[in-house]
């Protein structure tokens, strides 16, 4: 580098100070850590989706279900206020009394009655291999569920959109 | 510090104190637990990712490639190590000896499926296998020039030494040539990036 020659050591401190590898990419490093975390990500991904599809759908209607009732509540309370205060003119003991009875459960009954499921991307993971030895390649699926909702009351449909993602191991062989 | 199991495969001894530092080995799970938990894998990842990428970079012809041959050999060699007694990280040498082993299956497979126009583009890919030194853009450019140039055992026998932290003798044995042979083909690469014009005045 300089006039003097430099000592095959001093050289190669150079090249590690001068030249710093190039890390691979965060989502490989991710895909390693979670493949070596799981004990059998072919397994496990298949017993995921056979109860994902046994069950998925039950529990994501129950859910959205549960949180339209909440939502619905609220709302309710919120109008019950509303009308209290317009009907009383300043009676707020009233006002009180009728929020409390709103807050009650409320018998708004919901209906899936419609459900898709949009497939809206696909990822290739990379390789994986299963502890049996199988080569496997990893896509990862990328879904809009979609549920229909009607409010048997009054008819109203509610349309509910949730994001979901599964990822599927498929093995291969080279030929 | 190692008990070799098998070909091109080491468990670290148990006894070794900076292992006994590195991985908490009365926490470590079970083999067969789900989910278990590896102590000191992320950290193991993220402080050899860097070497053992740019030798699957060295190794294969793209980027791709090498992304999916560092992470078949890491998954490989984690698994296997994972199965010593007592469970453990792999040591680098035998990381090293996999991802050779995946990229030469790789390339195998590219050979006999590829036809000759996708193999050259592929190799024509350039991408850096450094990152880039933007104080001293220059030096990085010229040093990068030259490694990328050198003949592909002196590339690889300089790679291994110096950023992958192997003597000549593991390197010889990874190899399986001699560690003069190892040695001759160091300093060979070494001259020559020694020699580099203008490095002198950068």
């Amino acid at each position: 580098m300089n006039q003097e020659p430099q000592s095959d050591e001093a050289f190669e401190q150079m090249l590690k100070e001068k030249l710093e590898p190039r890390p691979p990419g965060w989502e490989t490093n991710r895909t390693i850590l979670e493949t070596l975390v799981l004990k059998d990500p072919e397994e496990i991904t298949r017993s995921s989706r056979k109860k994902l599809l046994q069950y998925g759908w039950i529990a994501s209607v129950g859910v959205i279900a549960a949180a339209f009732i909440a939502a619905f509540t609220i709302t309710q309370i919120d109008q019950s206020a509303l009308d209290s205060e317009a009907a009383t003119q300043g009676a707020p003991i009233q006002l009180g009394r009728q929020s409390v009875a709103a807050a009650e459960p409320s018998p708004v009954n919901l209906k899936a009655v419609g459900a898709t499921q949009r497939l809206v991307g696909v990822k290739d993971m990379g390789w994986k291999n299963t502890e049996d030895g199988n080569a496997t390649r990893a896509f990862k699926y990328e879904y809009i569920d979609t549920v229909d909702l009607v409010n048997e009351e009054d008819g109203s449909v509610m349309r509910v959109e949730v994001p979901r993602q599964e990822i599927v191991n498929v093995k291969y062989q080279l030929i | 510090l190692l008990k070799k199991k098998g070909k091109n495969h080491f468990c670290l001894n148990k006894s070794s104190t900076w292992f006994r530092y590195l991985f908490k080995l009365d926490s470590m799970s079970h083999h067969h637990e789900q989910n278990r938990e590896i102590d000191g894998l992320d950290q193991w990842i993220e402080t050899n990712g860097p070497r053992l990428f740019l030798y699957a970079r060295q190794q294969t012809m793209s980027y791709a490639d090498a992304q999916d041959v560092y992470q078949e050999a890491v998954i490989a060699t984690v698994r296997k190590a994972l199965e010593c007694d007592p469970p453990t990280l792999p040591a680098l040498g035998s990381v090293f000896v996999a991802i050779k082993n995946k990229a030469i299956d790789l390339h195998r497979s590219h050979s006999s499926r590829m036809n000759r126009e996708t193999q050259t583009v592929a190799m024509a890919e350039t991408s850096s296998w450094f990152v880039e030194d933007i104080e001293s853009k220059e030096t990085y450019r010229l040093l990068n020039d030259v490694i990328r140039a050198l003949p592909e055992d002196q590339q690889e026998v300089l790679l291994l030494k110096v950023w992958g932290g192997q003597t000549f003798q593991a390197i010889a044995d990874m190899l399986g040539i001699s560690a003069n042979t190892v040695a001759s083909r160091y300093r060979y690469a070494l001259n020559q990036l020694k020699s580099t014009p203008n490095l002198s005045v950068v």
